[in-house]
């Protein structure tokens, strides 16, 4: 390095920048894999619904109305009647096998039941192990009997001299109405990768910056960082990170076109507060890596501690299993992580449409956590300038 | 002795030897793989202390007795405020699905209670309601809810549907008794087709029952892959690959190198296989469906799959830290593939076969039909074999990266080697 380079907040950024340029495994880190991340779950969610559930049928009547409810079964976009199952063993066994998820028993009574004004019951396994698929068959199976239920027993009233609404109200005194409020489309899609993606995002800014602060430490190139920041912490500390704001915002800003342009989601409130949100998001997550490398004070610990952190985060923001239902410690515990936040102003400003005072209840915390290195900051001074805290901390 | 004997004595010997040799070299390799793992913390953190922490605080959301979603907050505007409306009410109230937070008067009031997320649905009950059950006449309420939460969703319209087709079935009878049938014929008519539901597997809608197996599956996979990733970096940071240059030399002696660190994991890994499902099961109330016998005739050849995976992945890297920091985020793509919270059903072609290519997914798919749906090793016959097929191909891989890697560590001593990734 040149010695007569101007020292300060510019001059780290460029050594950073040089860094960067350098070592691909730093674009891989900042610009690659999560582009691959971004790519991968968007392919891997794009169909939205599931489709074509496979399910087995045993018709042991095999009349017109059996055949009718087939026929039914089949025309549910969802599901798919496959082979026919001969008995209940062949079909246990395709259930376990996974090659089934549901099946249906149509016993041998089943018109001369209904024709007689007998209940004639339908037996209904379902595999319920993944409740989104378990749910989407109970519900499109039930309703599909039901309204051919509904039908026969109007039929049956008709026939007995009933007027039209009056059977209609025998048939089905209370109605549902169901409106959607939010997500109208009922499209998980959106929902599993509004909270996926940012979650893949937060891996890289925390790693990125916990790495790139730690392997000056481990190499003790720390020294030269100081040298070029004028012995100033908080230099040293802004230069070096800045370039990775930079490319996560971009990256933020990207992730943001691909879910609102790119693939249509819903968005219904402020756009400007969903931009401002990921910008936090992005300096949170720097502020919580200094934390760890001030906490832990070596690149090694720095990165095992923050994997568990990154890694469990998804589970606890409640996008997929709802906060209201969990312990609560963890309810706790997700109020530490920015991504339960930024999920939150997602939810809110781009489903709901919700007003500022609520969104602002979410800021907040989130603008809170760019404070926290200031916690560990003389901790940092030490790391940065006292020698017996450099090199490799792993060796036992 | 005669020249035959001598002959056949060398022969033997030769051969003896040779296994011998390549014995001693896989105990040595074995043995400065534990030396290597219980020296540094990094790897120790991965290979032990994850097993410990992880399993017990990761599933803390839905910790005994949450793991099931009931109750959900929901209110109620009703504009009839008769007593069959607020009967209505108690009927969502009592089911286990919803409760009734508050009553409100306006739409817009309760929309924002839910803006605050104080509820998850919105019962509106219409003036006229039960007038228009009184006069034999169809009626309706309305049930407002948030699609962007799949399980409150789910909750909500279940809790009302129930609600709804309880007291519609109390009214049908009435009617139909009305008409002169008796109660059992009136039961009968209002249902000509009553369909009976089993939900298998998981009855009670629990999520542990389905996300631990699946988790304790990818915290064994993701541990090795990470930690064997990590030794990998080591020995290249610290220059420890040319140690074994001697025992390549040997015929065959790189099957020894491979063999020795796959026999140090695998030993670690099946203590921690015995404690998942032993401990870490009933620790979360799991029902165990399966015998520790076909548990492990099932795990052995996962857990080599992924050994052997790990070991030709570790070849890549440079540093310990490169290591975690590109395997770390792994985690949740694997998973997910895995069919695990998304159906295999709705992936792209392409996905699902790539995705075989992961020891979780195979493993996750069997081992879910073994621990929670009873299955026998027979039903799952096809997953074993697999495994299996990727046991031997990713040994297969493991050896060659592994030459390779040794190999070129002879430019060890002569200098700088720091192409970092």
């Amino acid at each position: 390095m040149n010695k007569k380079e101007k020292k300060g907040l510019l001059a780290v950024f460029r050594r950073e920048m040089k860094w960067i340029s350098r070592e691909p495994s730093f674009i891989l880190m900042t610009v690659v894999l999560p582009l691959i991340m971004f790519f991968f779950f968007i392919s891997m969610f794009r169909q939205g619904v599931p489709r074509d559930i496979p399910i087995g049928i045993i018709d042991a009547d095999n009349t017109r109305l059996s055949r009718e409810l087939v026929r039914r079964l089949n025309a549910v976009p969802s599901l798919e009647v496959k082979n026919p199952v001969t008995n209940l063993e062949e079909g246990r066994k395709l259930l376990i096998q996974g090659k089934i998820y549901s099946l249906v028993y149509i016993q041998d009574d089943f018109e001369s039941k209904a024709t007689r004004g007998l209940p004639s019951e339908i037996i209904h396994y379902y595999n319920n192990e993944n409740q989104l698929v378990g749910g989407t068959i109970f519900k499109d199976v039930s309703s599909t009997v039901r309204e051919l239920s509904g039908e026969l027993l109007k039929d049956n009233l008709l026939r007995k001299g009933m007027s039209q609404t009056q059977t209609e109200a025998m048939a089905e005194p209370i109605a549902v109405n169901t409106h959607v409020l939010f997500n109208p489309y009922t499209n998980y899609m959106y929902y599993l990768l509004s909270g996926i993606l940012p979650t893949m995002l937060q891996f890289f800014i925390l790693l990125t910056t916990i790495y790139t602060v730690g392997i000056e430490l481990k190499k003790s190139t720390i020294q030269s960082a100081m040298e070029t920041g004028g012995m100033s912490v908080i230099t040293v500390l802004s230069g070096k990170l800045l370039p990775y704001t930079m490319i996560f915002s971009v990256m933020g800003l990207f992730m943001l076109t691909l879910m609102f342009k790119y693939l249509g989601f819903p968005l219904q409130g402020n756009v400007y507060l969903i931009i401002g949100a990921t910008l936090l998001f992005v300096l949170a997550y720097q502020a919580v890596g200094l934390l760890f490398i001030g906490l832990t004070g070596n690149l090694l610990k720095g990165m095992l501690n923050a994997s568990f952190y990154s890694s469990s985060a998804f589970t606890f923001t409640g996008m997929t299993y709802p906060m209201v239902a969990m312990y609560w410690p963890a309810k706790v515990w997700a109020q530490f992580l920015p991504l339960t936040h930024y999920l939150n102003i997602i939810v809110e400003q781009a489903f709901r449409s919700s007003p500022m005072s609520v969104t602002a209840k979410s800021f907040i915390p989130l603008t809170i956590f760019l404070f926290i290195p200031f916690l560990v900051l003389p901790r940092l001074k030490t790391l940065f300038t006292d020698e017996r805290m450099w090199g490799d901390w792993g060796s036992l | 002795m005669n020249k035959k004997q001598i002959i056949n004595l060398l022969r033997e010997n030769r051969i003896v030897s040779w296994i011998k040799d390549g014995f001693d070299a896989m105990l040595y390799t074995w043995y400065y793989e534990y030396k290597n793992i219980f020296s540094d913390a990094g790897v120790l953190s991965l290979f032990v202390l994850a097993h410990l922490v992880y399993p017990i605080l990761y599933p803390i959301p839905f910790y005994k007795g949450h793991d099931v979603v009931r109750e959900v907050p929901v209110a109620v505007i009703d504009d009839d405020k008769t007593s069959l409306s607020r009967q209505f009410i108690r009927m969502c109230d009592v089911n286990e699905n919803i409760r009734v937070a508050v009553h409100h008067t306006s739409l817009e009031e309760a929309q924002n209670d839910f803006f605050k997320n104080r509820i998850n649905g919105i019962i509106v009950i219409p003036q006229g309601f039960s007038g228009d059950i009184y006069r034999n006449q169809k009626t309706s309420v309305s049930v407002y809810c948030d699609a962007s939460y799949f399980y409150l969703y789910k909750q909500v319209l279940t809790g009302v549907k129930y609600a709804a087709s309880y007291m519609s079935a109390g009214i049908q009878i009435q009617r139909f008794q009305s008409k002169g049938l008796s109660r059992p014929a009136a039961m009968a008519a209002r249902d000509p087709l009553p369909l009976i539901s089993f939900p298998l597997f998981n009855p009670s809608n629990s999520y542990t029952n389905y996300l631990i197996p699946a988790l304790l599956i990818l915290i064994l996979q993701q541990t090795l892959l990470i930690g064997i990733g990590s030794l990998g970096g080591l020995s290249y940071e610290k220059k420890r690959y040319h140690y074994f240059l001697p025992v390549i030399s040997n015929r065959g002696g790189i099957i020894s190198v491979v063999l020795g660190k796959a026999g140090a994991y695998m030993s670690l890994f099946l203590l921690h296989s015995i404690y998942f499902f032993g401990i870490i099961f009933r620790f979360h109330g799991l029902p165990m469906k399966s015998n520790l016998f076909n548990l492990m005739v099932f795990i052995i050849p996962f857990l080599l799959a992924v050994i052997f995976l790990g070991i030709a992945i570790s070849t890549v890297f440079r540093t310990r830290e490169m290591a975690m920091l590109l395997l770390l985020c792994t985690a949740m793509p694997f998973i997910l593939v895995s069919g695990f919270s998304w159906p295999i059903l709705a992936m792209p072609v392409w996905l699902k076969n790539l995705a075989m290519l992961l020891p979780s997914t195979t493993g996750i798919d069997g081992f879910m039909k073994i621990s929670i749906l009873g299955a026998e090793l027979r039903d799952v016959m096809f997953n074993w074999i697999f495994l299996w097929g990727l046991v031997a191909a990713y040994f297969l891989m493991s050896v060659f990266a592994m030459k390779t890697i040794i190999r070129k560590s002879a430019n060890y001593t002569e200098g700088n080697n720091h192409d970092s990734i």
